[in-house]
């Protein structure tokens, strides 16, 4: 073939992939989308059911969009992590290591589709569940994309680093389930303003997106960086050590067996 | 006479060891082969013999201990992705595709795997329809096709993008005799007509006698033999003569056909049957001199010969038995 290869190509090719898969697992994508509006429908008259009238209506916001923020972040992992369990799991895995664009890229276009179909869709259930319960949150939605594609990179590298340790121990499905509490952990610790926690993982965004629609609060400007270092950070970190595991992988000849 | 032009694939010294908590495998011991353009080249061997841990060391998915891959001139452990780029693969025991795409979609995600567009494989994808007879199945999911269809639409996607090197572990396996002879068919027509070269590894004989110009017989993950497959026949393939006497040979007869010949007799009825193995048919005045001390009348001579499948087995039982001859 004389064509050269390009990166669009790549990109297109799985975004066709993604979404012919959405379509012909529609039940499967039906099911999980209705799940999410059923809880968020759960979150909007159960805990004011459970808590009666004391519960405050930002206490009731900062719930939900904590619940968004988590399922975010959790999707942001999975992409990388979960996506070699299940490409194994169907014995394409080696086929996509094949790819001469680098292994890391067709991850980073799946983990792309997957986080704008979820921040899509999520927001559009979010939507439906407000006209549903009559309860609006009103927030600068471009600030609130800002901040979050600063920030999600780091769930991304996190990802990374599971997904290789999932190429050499090969029952880890358990373990990755395990991770989604661990996660809450980083979406729910005060990651604004600046400490300790701000370093971990998504912490100092998901933190920061709570600030911004619960309180409409604004961020000093070193706050931006601050935020793309960390998501630099922990990808950086997560792709070598996912190298790594991939070479050790390699030479023990685990790509292919499960 | 010897091949002038660069080989598009030359192995060399391949070494691979699995190491384990309670043993040590040594995989591929010292492999070294060459492969060229427009050829198709079988690797055969038991199972376990290191054909598999080859092929993945060629595709880069196994990091071997040490030796050399080139491909189309490129080190394959310091050019991965240029290696990738110029490798198809179809590996053995992986489902290779996409169950949930249809053939089309499966080669346009494959090749867009390797940067290209569904506008730079457009005619390919028509060209693998048309000959694969996808035709009719291209709008339906892979998983509704049958083991041998999805083989198929593995292998058009191994070709998708060109590459000029194939690698196709076990393609076989698992496929009906029918869907068998077939591939044979497609793999000799897109060899050719593609200008790829071809790497098999396979256990089903009659396929690769059928398919490959060169084979190289490998045992314990070494290789006992590599030659074209005409050549192992001329060399290996021995004819079974049945020679029918009416009357018995004395003992005499019998023990000077055994001290020189892989001789069998048997009754069947009043006929006298011998069975002699020979690879040379000069070998006969010899054996019509020991039955002419009798003069014993012979009924009927027929020659039975080896098939290919005998000759592996030949190979791989006497180890090396070429270098002796």
């Amino acid at each position: 073939m004389k064509n050269k290869p390009r990166l669009v190509n790549l990109f297109i090719a799985e975004g066709m992939k993604y979404w012919f898969e959405i379509k012909r697992y529609f039940f499967n994508t039906i099911s999980s989308l209705l799940v999410i509006y059923i809880i968020f429908l759960v979150y909007f008259f159960g805990i004011k059911f459970i808590s009666g009238p004391a519960i405050s209506t930002n206490r009731l916001d900062a719930v939900i969009i904590g619940y968004m923020m988590w399922m975010l972040a959790l999707i942001g992992f999975q992409g990388t992590s979960y996506l070699v369990y299940d490409e194994m799991q169907r014995g394409t895995f080696e086929q996509m290591y094949m790819s001469s664009l680098g292994l890391e890229k067709v991850f980073f276009f799946r983990v792309f589709y997957d986080t704008i179909f979820s921040l899509i869709f999520s927001t559009l259930i979010l939507l439906l569940t407000m006209i549903t319960t009559g309860r609006y949150f009103t927030f600068n939605v471009l600030h609130f994309l800002i901040i979050f594609f600063l920030s999600i990179p780091s769930m991304w590298g996190l990802g990374f680093i599971f997904g290789g340790i999932a190429l050499i121990f090969k029952k880890i499905s358990s373990f990755l389930a395990l991770m989604q509490f661990v996660i809450i952990v980083f979406v729910a610790v005060d990651g604004y303003p600046f400490g300790l926690m701000s370093f971990l993982p998504f912490a100092a965004g998901a933190s920061s997106i709570q600030h911004l629609i619960n309180n409409h609060g604004t961020f000093p400007l070193w706050w931006y960086p601050f935020l793309l270092a960390i998501s630099i950070f922990y990808l950086i970190l997560g792709i070598l050590i996912f190298r790594l595991l991939l070479k050790k992988a390699r030479k023990m000849n685990l790509l292919g067996q499960y | 006479m010897e091949n002038t032009k660069e080989p598009i694939l030359k192995v060399e010294n391949l070494c691979k060891t699995y190491r384990a908590k309670t043993k040590t495998i040594k995989a591929v011991n010292n492999i070294s082969f060459e492969g060229n353009k427009g050829e198709i080249f079988g690797i055969l061997g038991p199972n376990g013999s290191g054909k598999t841990t080859t092929v993945k060391s060629i595709a880069t998915i196994i990091y071997y201990d040490s030796g050399t891959i080139i491909v189309d001139g490129y080190d394959n452990k310091k050019h991965q992705n240029l290696v990738k780029q110029r490798i198809g693969a179809v590996l053995e025991g992986s489902r290779n595709i996409y169950w949930r795409l249809t053939p089309e979609e499966n080669m346009i995600y494959f090749a867009g795997l390797k940067g290209l567009s569904k506008k730079d494989v457009r005619s390919n994808i028509e060209y693998f329809l048309e000959t694969l007879d996808l035709k009719d199945v291209r709008n339906k999911q892979v998983r509704e096709f049958s083991k041998g269809m999805q083989q198929k639409v593995a292998v058009a996607c191994a070709f998708i993008t060109d590459p000029k090197i194939i690698l196709l572990d076990e393609p076989t396996l698992g496929l009906d005799v029918e869907t068998s002879r077939q591939m044979q068919v497609w793999i000799k027509k897109i060899a050719k007509e593609k200008d790829a070269f071809i790497l098999i590894t396979s256990h089903d004989m009659r396929f690769v006698e059928n398919v490959c110009e060169k084979v190289a017989i490998i045992k314990d993950g070494k290789i006992i033999i590599k030659d074209t497959i005409n050549n192992l026949k001329k060399f290996f393939i021995k004819k079974v003569y049945k020679i029918i006497l009416s009357e018995d040979l004395d003992n005499i007869q019998k023990e000077k056909l055994k001290e020189s010949y892989v001789v069998r007799f048997e009754k069947d009825k009043d006929d006298f049957i011998i069975y002699l193995t020979i690879d040379d048919d000069s070998f006969l005045y010899d054996i019509f001199s020991i039955l002419a001390i009798k003069k014993q009348i012979i009924k009927s001579i027929e020659i039975e010969n080896d098939d290919f499948e005998d000759v592996f087995l030949e190979i791989i039982h006497k180890n090396g038995v070429k270098d002796e001859k």
